[in-house]
């Protein structure tokens, strides 16, 4: 009797709505952990200082880093959901083989956004809402990945108003 | 028909990759080579490289322009040992790759050949190739291309090889 009245509910549609929600951010999660699992993988044991974290924003400390009140850095940042950074070490750029792990992406879909190498390596990498790549400049390795809508036409103006800012100390200053 | 069809198909493709492979074999050449500049852009980054001073007419007509273009990409370096014969060398691989001559500008600085692949009243791809004292750049354009609007892309970005798209406006007019 008792076996029949929760066979209805599971049946039920009542049942259904409450659990869709869950499925779906599970599914959520699970994809978009996915995604941050090679970069991760890749980027975790090669850390310049093991010892420190790797840089994560959300929304609230993407705010909280404009110290001078910037509104078009607010309005930059308004939408990205997460940013992921690593510092990597000498070893690995010497190495040379800081680019294997950008493969991974391109095999599930990322697309290459913007390549330039020189004196400079500059790699992203782009799927959707999602971004990954690398910035290499005087043997300095970063590893980025980013969730979110960013308006990358405001960049380039916005990088101006940050040199010598306090902005750009207070994020560097996690690295030293 | 299935014949014909395979074949404009092959002809169509191979036009494509040959031309698009001018610049990667110059990008793949210099890999390893610092004092050489190699830029990729997908048309979705082209927005990083605007120069754009809170005109919505100059926003307009940037998006205008560079969403019809697939990518861009550029080889560029201040420094190069013998620039005259990489530019005789680049503008050879332009044409053996079935680009037409746009324009040529020659002067006692530089010299400056863009070259286009046209089918059918449609610009595919522009290339610029620049050689100059010490200077060389090849710079590949690609996706539809309208040339007087491409003329003004030069003062919407802020990529210093395009200035020679300035040109171009000169030679429509």
């Amino acid at each position: 009797m008792i076996k029949l009245k929760y066979l209805k509910f599971y049946k039920s549609r009542k049942c259904i709505l409450r659990v869709l929600p869950f499925l779906i951010l599970l599914l959520f999660t699970t994809v978009a952990n996915a995604q941050e699992r090679i970069i991760k993988e890749f980027s975790e044991p090669r850390r310049e200082n093991p010892w420190l974290n790797p840089i994560c924003f959300y929304p609230s400390t993407l705010r909280m880093i404009n110290v001078s009140g910037d509104p078009n850095y607010n309005e930059l940042v308004n939408d990205i959901e997460k940013i992921l950074i690593y510092n990597l070490d000498s070893a690995t750029v010497a190495g040379g083989d800081y680019k294997s792990w950008l493969k991974e992406y391109e095999e599930i879909g990322y697309e290459e956004y913007i390549r330039l190498y020189g004196k400079q390596t500059i790699t992203v990498l782009g799927k959707g809402k999602e971004y990954v790549g690398l910035f290499l400049a005087d043997a300095s390795l970063m590893t980025f990945y980013m969730r979110g809508e960013i308006p990358f036409h405001k960049i380039p103006a916005l990088m101006q108003s940050f040199r010598g800012s306090d902005m750009m100390s207070a994020v560097t200053d996690r690295f030293k | 028909m299935n014949r014909i069809i395979s074949a404009i198909a092959v002809v169509f493709v191979s036009t494509t990759l040959f031309s698009q492979q001018v610049v990667s074999k110059y990008m793949d050449r210099f890999e390893n080579d610092e004092t050489f500049t190699k830029v990729s852009v997908s048309s979705k980054m082209f927005s990083l490289f605007s120069e754009l001073e809170g005109s919505k007419e100059d926003e307009q007509l940037f998006y205008d322009i560079t969403s019809k273009l697939k990518g861009m990409k550029v080889v560029a370096s201040d420094k190069v040992a013998k620039p005259k014969e990489l530019y005789m060398e680049a503008v050879k691989d332009v044409e053996k790759s079935g680009f037409e001559e746009l324009m040529t500008v020659k002067d006692a600085e530089e010299n400056v050949k863009i070259s286009i692949i046209e089918k059918n009243g449609t610009i595919s791809e522009l290339v610029l190739v620049v050689g100059g004292k010490e200077q060389f750049a090849l710079v590949s354009l690609f996706g539809e291309i309208n040339l007087k609007e491409i003329s003004k892309l030069a003062s919407l970005m802020r990529v210093s090889q395009l200035k020679y798209l300035d040109n171009l406006e000169q030679a429509i007019d």
